[in-house]
């Protein structure tokens, strides 16, 4: 019996040796025939070339990296393998996959970031002495929480994520006076049975936006007008979002972008694209809609400085320092202002207190999402411009 | 470069396997040798050339020694010069950073220093090494005269960046012939895709949701949490380096040589003493050959034989890293072993085999917490949480839910840990009742275990190696 | 205790006996490859062996008569001299990766002091935090010290990057920005000002353990030699 058994293993042994080479080789070839691909839709991100080779680079053994990473990006199969971890995993019970919570009901979330306490201390005091110095300029915040938050019963069951109402609170506390707080928590909890964050982005949609505009009216100065005078329009009903790409997760899911455009108002904008060398006449981007990342529809996505120019009879002027929670929200600002200057400080490299003069700014807004805002490390550089 | 990497399996590998078959037989050496310099080049342009000198070093001090067989007086001093030699490379490189760094924290001195990365692998060719040379000091083998064959077994890169430390006598008929058949292949396949879904299957993930916990603030997480974080730990490191192992071996058969085993269930282990012959027993073969035994082992009295052990775990933590805790963790394990040996051994045997079981594991859970903390105090405050200081209430819903989105991975751990999940794997791919084997069940088994590896390995960015800088 | 030892060693040299026959035995290739190598050349190799065995047969013999002797037979100065030589060359080749690519662990500011220092900074001012962002992409917070001075005049390439980073995984994406760089300053310059696109060409880049230094300039070289002496 044992004789036998260790005949029939020889066999076996000896009977993988084909496929498995024919699995290497199959790869490999293919590795090597498959065109170099640009740019992964799926995951929203260029994907890595092959690397070139320099001395320093082979010396240091950043070479050797860039070829592994340039492998990987270019893989066969790719997007395909990447579907069946995302299942396999599904299937052992995980709830989470890269950061993303997959909720009840198919909700996506983020995790809570928890901030780095030094970097964060920079960043209030930052934006604290720059709410100071100027003090001639009313400043306000607005600190936007993520899903996770507010739609603490969607995330799945047990899980837990850091409280980022506390967080949001001490920022507040912080600050003190010298900003003009808006609370963005209380009004998005009171409406969290509503549609104010997407269901595959890490976004808040229009509606959520809206909401809190009109909360940040007193702040801000300005008088919203009433729900009536805007009008949504759904400009796409095909979007799935970044975190859908992120985790793998709900990516047959469809969903609907709105805009607000101001009824009877006829509002012509000019949008300054200042480091690009760029103006439209139009905050919405609509080539944006026909890619994957739909939500750049506003204001074509991230730019390190906008200046936006209304006909409106208004003689403020807002300087906005946001991230792109703000590129939704800024619609709803231009009835109100002659001229907003919007800075990203991810982007931006030029000096902070030259905008001020150069535009005479009125008034000036800190408009981020929570983990955006704690995750952050170049708000502090580009206010204190060192 | 990493066996758990694209371009190791879609590049190096089908390129080193055609060229090694293709080529003649008194050339297939040397295509061993070339692709080997190429492999370990790879991961360290700079050192390659460190780690040619220490070959080209020790294949000198093997024919002096020889040479000098019937001379005890000349072939001591070669000997000792050899050793002597081998340590202060490895010793330079590993541990001058620590040393000068413990230096500065304890004297009122603040001594710069210039360093230099540790070279990836040293202290596995080193100990490789110097196993060659002791052994053709004490005459258990012959010098290697050819440069080629000597430097193969050094580098040969199968087991050169993370073991199995083999030793030249085990190996020295392989070097010069060797059978390579289909069913060897084959068998290496087998080792090697094991290995390889150990490691990225297994290993990164729950190596995942270790890091996720240990990156938590002390006093957020729970006594649970704490225990679901080591535990996760515990499972990373075994199927981390077991991988790793059954990678090299299986790689090894490909070309015909025959590794002996490195690991064997050690979390099924008994006692300690036990443990210690199941994990790493490439490594603690080589401290009781070439350190214990040349000590006096145990024939020179119970204070002697105290001292010895306790000289030896001292030196096997510190191998594993420059770094008090992992000093600790060996002198720990030293403690532990002398008590087994000398006090409690015979009352542990008489226990029932669960709490043998419970005894091993939980001393072997505690003994991780200093392997992965970062140093002493961390590794303190952990364990005090695990036992309920400064822990956030026993039990909570976090806790909770690492163990429940996990359960298939916790499962899959726990069972392949034992001999059990071997035999499940055997008893699909074989049918017992009448000894066949099932071809065509055991190539979608193991395809399928490669390919979904082949996924994981692509989409995760993040792939290390825990006892890579050794 | 003493005779078991002994009897260990009798048994390890019995088995080795016995190895060595079954070796040869049971192995008609290495007996037939003999014949195979008389027939060519040998290789330097085995001829250096064949003169280390002729000269050790010689020794023996000699050795023989001069058994009982204290200290034993002469060295075989050969293999000490290739012994002491390897050793040589180890530390050699260390002192050299010390000296030319050894990290160091002074801090940040005494480096950059250091290399300010040796500056011509008539024709180089010093940027803020902001311009590494503007010229490479970089976050100065990421790292642990930037220091970046850019030439006054437009004509001109010269610039000087001295970087700390945090951690090793960074050094891949500051490389990956200076290359980026060099092609942008390249393609600036190129079809009018061939000095300026030479200078690009002849930068030095010197990464020692964590830090990055990068220079594009006429005093490239002694700029590097500042720094390396500072670390």
């Amino acid at each position: 019996m044992a004789n036998k058994k260790k005949r029939k293993k020889i066999k076996i042994q000896a009977f993988l040796v084909k496929p498995f080479l024919i699995c290497l080789g199959v790869f490999m070839i293919g590795n090597i025939l498959l065109p170099t691909r640009e740019y992964s839709e799926v995951e929203n991100r260029s994907l890595a070339k092959r690397p070139r080779l320099t001395l320093s680079s082979l010396q240091t053994g950043t070479f050797m990296e860039q070829y592994e990473d340039y492998l990987m990006d270019q893989f066969i199969g790719r997007n395909l393998l990447r579907d069946l971890k995302v299942r396999i995993d599904t299937f052992a019970g995980n709830k989470e996959e890269n950061g993303v919570y997959r909720g009840k009901q198919g909700q996506l979330m983020e995790d809570v970031v928890i901030p780095d306490q030094e970097v964060l201390k920079k960043n209030v005091k930052a934006i604290k002495e720059f709410a100071e110095s100027n003090s001639g300029i009313p400043t306000s915040m607005i600190l936007v929480p993520d899903a996770a938050c507010i739609l603490e019963d969607e995330l799945p069951s047990l899980a837990t994520v850091a409280n980022q109402r506390t967080m949001i609170k001490s920022v507040k506390r912080e600050l003190g006076e010298s900003v003009s707080w808006v609370d963005a928590v209380s009004v998005l909890d009171t409406h969290k049975n509503e549609k104010v964050y997407y269901k595959t982005d890490h976004h808040w949609t229009t509606l959520g936006a809206y909401y809190v505009f009109q909360e940040s009216g007193s702040a801000l100065g300005v008088q919203s007008k009433e729900e009536s005078t805007f009008s949504p329009y759904a400009v796409t009903t095909t979007f799935n979002g970044t975190l859908s790409s992120k985790s793998g997760y709900e990516e047959n899911e469809k969903e609907e972008i709105d805009i607000y455009t101001p009824q009877g108002e006829d509002l012509d904008v000019v949008v300054n694209y200042v480091q690009e060398q760029k103006k439209t006449t139009s905050l919405y981007d609509s080539t944006k809609l026909d890619t994957k990342d739909k939500y750049a529809v506003f204001l074509g996505g991230n730019y390190s400085l906008l200046d936006i120019k209304t006909t409106v009879n208004a003689k403020r002027k807002l300087l906005m320092f946001k991230d792109s929670y703000a590129n939704c929200f800024i619609p709803f600002l231009t009835p109100y202002f002659r001229e907003i200057v919007v800075v990203d400080p991810r982007y931006y490299t030029g000096d902070v207190s030259e905008l001020v003069g150069t535009y005479n700014i009125t008034d000036c807004v800190f408009l981020y999402n929570a983990n955006t805002f704690f995750a952050d490390n170049n708000i502090s550089g580009v206010l204190t411009g060192e | 470069m990493l066996f758990s990497s694209v371009s190791f399996l879609f590049m190096f590998l089908p390129i080193t396997l055609l060229l090694y078959f293709l080529v003649p037989a008194r050339f297939k050496n040397l295509v061993l040798l070339i692709c080997s310099l190429f492999f370990y080049a790879w991961g360290e342009p700079v050192y390659v050339v460190l780690m040619i000198l220490s070959i080209v070093f020790n294949y000198a001090c093997g024919l002096d020694i020889g040479y000098n067989a019937d001379d005890p007086v000349h072939a001591k001093r070669g000997i000792i010069f050899a050793v002597v030699v081998n340590l202060l490379i490895l010793g330079f490189f590993k541990y001058y950073g620590f040393l000068i760094g413990s230096i500065n924290a304890v004297f009122p001195v603040n001594i710069p220093y210039r360093e230099l990365e540790l070279p990836i692998g040293i202290s596995f060719y080193t100990f490789q090494a110097m196993s060659y040379v002791i052994d053709v000091y004490r005459k258990r083998v012959r010098p290697q005269r050819d440069l080629m064959l000597f430097a193969v077994y050094v580098s040969m890169f199968p087991q050169l960046i993370a073991g199995p430390i083999v030793r030249y006598a085990d190996i020295e008929a392989q070097l010069k012939q060797r059978n390579i058949s289909p069913n060897r292949f084959g068998d290496g396949i087998m080792y090697f895709i094991r290995g390889l879904a150990k490691k990225v299957l297994i290993a990164n993930t729950v190596g995942g949701i270790f890091d996720q916990i240990s990156g938590m603030g002390f006093g957020s997480f729970s006594m649970l949490t704490a225990w679901v974080g080591c535990v996760s730990y515990a499972f990373q490191i075994y199927f981390d380096f077991s991988g790793y192992s059954d990678m090299a071996i299986g790689l090894g058969k490909m070309f015909g040589f025959d590794f002996l085993k490195n690991f064997e269930y050690p979390y099924t282990a008994k006692s300690i003493t036990d443990f210690w012959r199941r994990w790493h027993i490439s490594l603690s073969t080589w401290f009781r050959e070439y350190v214990y035994i040349p000590l006096g082992g145990n024939r020179k009295g119970t204070k002697r034989t105290v001292i010895n052990l306790l000289i030896v775990w001292a030196l096997t933590g510190l191998w594993h890293g420059a770094n008090w805790t992992f000093l600790f963790w060996g002198l720990y394990y030293g403690g532990i072993l002398v008590l087994e040996k000398f006090v409690i051994g015979e009352r542990i045997n008489r226990l029932p085999g669960a709490l043998q079981h419970a005894y091993t594991l939980i001393l072997v859970l505690i003994g991780w917490v200093f392997f992965f903390s970062p140093d002493l105090g961390y590794a303190f405050r952990y364990l005090g949480v695990m036992f309920g200081i400064g822990a956030k209430g026993l039990a909570d819903q976090q806790a909770l839910f690492f163990v429940l989105t996990n359960w298939l991975l916790y499962l899959v751990s726990i069972t392949a840990s034992t001999s059990f999940g071997y035999y499940v794997l055997d008893r699909g791919v074989y049918n017992y009742r009448n000894g066949q084997g099932r071809r065509g069940v055991a190539c979608i088994i193991y395809l399928a275990m490669f390919i979904v590896s082949i996924a994981f390995l692509v989409t995760e960015n993040f792939n290390p190696f825990l006892y890579f800088r050794f | 205790m003493i005779e078991e030892k002994t009897q260990k060693k009798t048994q390890n040299k019995t088995q080795e006996q016995k190895k060595a026959p079954r070796r040869t035995a049971g192995n008609p290739r290495a007996a037939a490859a003999p014949n195979k190598k008389k027939q060519r050349r040998p290789s330097r190799q085995e001829w250096e062996e064949d003169q280390r065995i002729r000269q050790e047969a010689v020794r023996r013999r000699s050795a023989v008569q001069a058994v009982g002797e204290p200290g034993g037979k002469p060295q075989n100065k050969k293999l000490l001299v290739f012994k002491y030589g390897m050793v040589l060359a180890i530390v050699g080749y260390v002192v050299l990766l010390l000296l030319m690519t050894g990290g160091s662990s002074k801090p940040f500011d005494t480096i950059e002091k250091a290399v300010e220092k040796t500056l011509d900074t008539e024709s180089v001012s010093k940027t803020t935090n902001q311009g590494l962002k503007r010229y490479y992409g970089l976050n100065a917070a990421d790292y642990d010290g930037v220091m970046l001075y850019v030439s006054k005049s437009s004509l001109s390439a010269e610039e000087v990057l001295l970087l700390k980073v945090k951690n090793n995984e960074q050094i891949e994406e500051v490389q990956n920005a200076i290359v980026s760089r060099k092609d942008r300053r390249r393609s600036d310059f190129e079809g009018y000002a061939p000095d300026e696109v030479a200078l690009i060409n002849n930068s030095v880049l010197s990464v020692r353990g964590q830090y990055i230094f990068f220079v594009i300039s006429k005093n490239a070289s002694e700029y590097k030699t500042a720094f390396a002496k500072s670390l």
